[in-house]
């Protein structure tokens, strides 16, 4: 009985690494616009190349839960990397709610809740304001994987 | 509640954040950008260890996923003679005939071959201006020739300041490999470096937008000599080029010692190189220049007898008449002539009637009369104090005397 109840103490103390493996692939690419033949203008995310001030870059970020428990409460957070500025808009993850930081991520409101001070005013944050994404998932089950993204302009 | 709280903290992170935004040209090249996402997570009601992204499906959690930024070449030519001047040829002096800036908007230090090309035919300068060429002279800026046989001086200048001052710019020595064209190199790459002096070797920096670095004035300077005649624009093209292979070190260290030379792997971080220009060949060019005017002047030369003391109505050249020589002197040019010093010799078998010159009617203000010198060969001498350009109000000017036949 002793030796059940240290089990479940230390079952619920400590982290349960071995039920749920959760992992994250960040990956950069340069999104471009095509004009494909029939005139029509779609945007496709290429392999990185050459990056030069002004290109825009969009980052998918890929989760997996390889483990057998469901991960839940899962909160995804991406600063924006320095010499760049989020593109409005631009942040999409399914099954996610978006939040947004102006202040290097101790606060997160929606986008339209989002305010910062400038010269004394209260103004709603612009795109290059913004400082922190945060996509929030309600779980992620066992053997379950997806994406979210955003994109950033280069400075 | 929750609302006030997101009014009130993002204020003082958000003023600092602007100050991120200080590059007038961009992230510099060479720069790496990274980026790290973290996952939280909760297993039950049990917060997990913070999970960060890794590169790749193979790499390593926490490594940033990351790109280098390369280097956008970017850069504006500007005429700053926007207008023709005219210069005039008095007293051996130096024009500026060229006087052109070269501005970096690239993301760094960029090294520049810059080219000066003589244009032959009618130019448009940058600004619209159109000159035409009078007689299809050409002035050649490399070959340091002007027309057919006289020879001129144009020397190069590199200055950090839109006012040439030959003391402190640096002179250029130009090529003379060819006759119609020079090229000048300014080759390296280095943000350190500062002032005219060092551009010759160092390159030029990226503008960052303070209006002290980033740019520099290619000037070209004339010694307009006597010989120089004529009525003829000054053109000259400055071709600007980067060599794609650039290889550029953002760390310091070595640099190529001549452009498109690339580095070798210890020293050098190659960053690859996108041209800004729409057509891509990188080159641009902006069309400088001044007219040249001088001064034209012809003289025609008359005579008549006016007083052969025998009373009659026509006038005879017998021994004892009077004679008046009249000197037109005109001024064809474009530019007015000044203290024109007008000589003539007194005809043999006649004397100078003393103090007869006059100059429109009225005695000139400074003349002589030297018969000491070459008592057979005397001569006479008048100056003009101002003759104006052609079209002008007195670019016409008459100088009479008088002599006697012996």
């Amino acid at each position: 009985m002793q030796i059940i109840k240290s089990l479940l103490l230390t079952t619920l103390l400590l982290p349960v690494l071995a039920m749920a493996d959760v992992s994250l692939i960040n990956t950069a690419y340069k999104v471009v616009l095509v004009e494909q033949a029939n005139g029509a203008v779609t945007e496709e995310w290429q392999d990185l190349g050459r990056v030069v001030p002004g290109d825009t870059i969009g980052y998918r970020i890929s989760y997996k839960n390889s483990g057998t428990e469901t991960a839940s409460d899962v909160a995804i957070n991406n600063p924006i990397p320095k010499n760049t500025d989020y593109l409005a808009n631009s942040a999409k993850g399914l099954n996610s709610q978006i939040t947004y930081s102006a202040d290097m991520g101790q606060t997160f409101a929606r986008a339209a809740e989002l305010f910062v001070i400038k010269d004394g005013k209260q103004q709603l944050a612009r795109p290059t304001d913004i400082t922190n994404i945060r996509w929030s998932l309600a779980a992620i089950a066992a053997g379950a994987e997806g994406s979210v993204e955003f994109k950033v302009r280069v400075q | 509640m929750k609302l006030q709280q997101a009014l009130w903290l993002p204020a003082v992170v958000a003023l600092s954040a602007v100050s991120l935004n200080a590059a007038a040209v961009g992230t510099v090249a060479g720069t790496d950008v990274d980026n790290v996402a973290t996952l939280d997570y909760k297993v039950g009601n049990t917060s997990q260890p913070t999970v960060s992204s890794k590169p790749t499906d193979t790499g390593t959690e926490g490594d940033p996923t990351s790109f280098t930024v390369d280097l956008k070449v970017d850069f504006d030519l500007t005429n700053d003679l926007p207008t023709l001047q005219s210069v005039d040829n008095s007293g051996g002096a130096s024009f500026v005939v060229s006087q052109i800036k070269l501005l970096n908007n690239s993301n760094g230090p960029v090294d520049f071959s810059l080219t000066y090309n003589e244009q032959s035919g009618d130019f448009s300068l940058d600004d619209g201006t159109s000159y035409t060429g009078t007689n299809g002279d050409t002035l050649n800026f490399g070959g340091l020739t002007y027309g057919s046989s006289v020879a001129n001086t144009v020397t190069f200048y590199l200055s950090n300041s839109s006012t040439l001052n030959t003391a402190t710019a640096v002179q250029l020595t130009s090529s003379t490999t060819t006759a119609t064209t020079s090229a000048l190199s300014l080759t390296g790459k280095s943000d350190e470096v500062s002032g005219a002096a060092a551009m010759l070797t160092g390159g030029i920096p990226a503008d960052d937008g303070t209006g002290t670095v980033g740019y520099v004035y290619l000037f070209a300077v004339m010694d307009v000599e006597d010989g120089f005649v004529g009525d003829d624009g000054a053109k000259a093209a400055l071709l600007a080029t980067v060599n794609a292979d650039t290889a550029y070190d953002k760390d310091g260290g070595s640099y190529p010692a001549t452009a498109g030379a690339t580095g070798t792997a210890a020293n050098m971080e190659v960053v690859e190189v996108v041209m800004a220009d729409d057509d891509l060949d990188n080159e641009e060019t902006a069309m400088s220049g001044i007219q040249l005017t001088f001064p034209d002047l012809e003289v025609i030369k008359t005579v008549e007898v006016t007083d052969d003391s025998l009373g009659g109505s026509t006038q005879s050249a017998i021994p004892g008449a009077t004679l008046t020589y009249t000197l037109t002197v005109n001024n064809l040019g474009s530019l007015a002539a000044s203290n024109v010093v007008v000589e003539d010799i007194i005809p043999a078998n006649t004397t100078y009637v003393a103090s007869s010159v006059k100059l429109d009617g009225a005695t000139p203000a400074t003349s002589s009369y030297d018969d000491t010198t070459d008592p057979s060969n005397p001569v006479l001498s008048v100056t003009i104090p101002t003759i104006t350009a052609a079209g002008g109000s007195d670019d016409q000017v008459v100088i009479t005397f008088e002599v006697t036949i012996d």
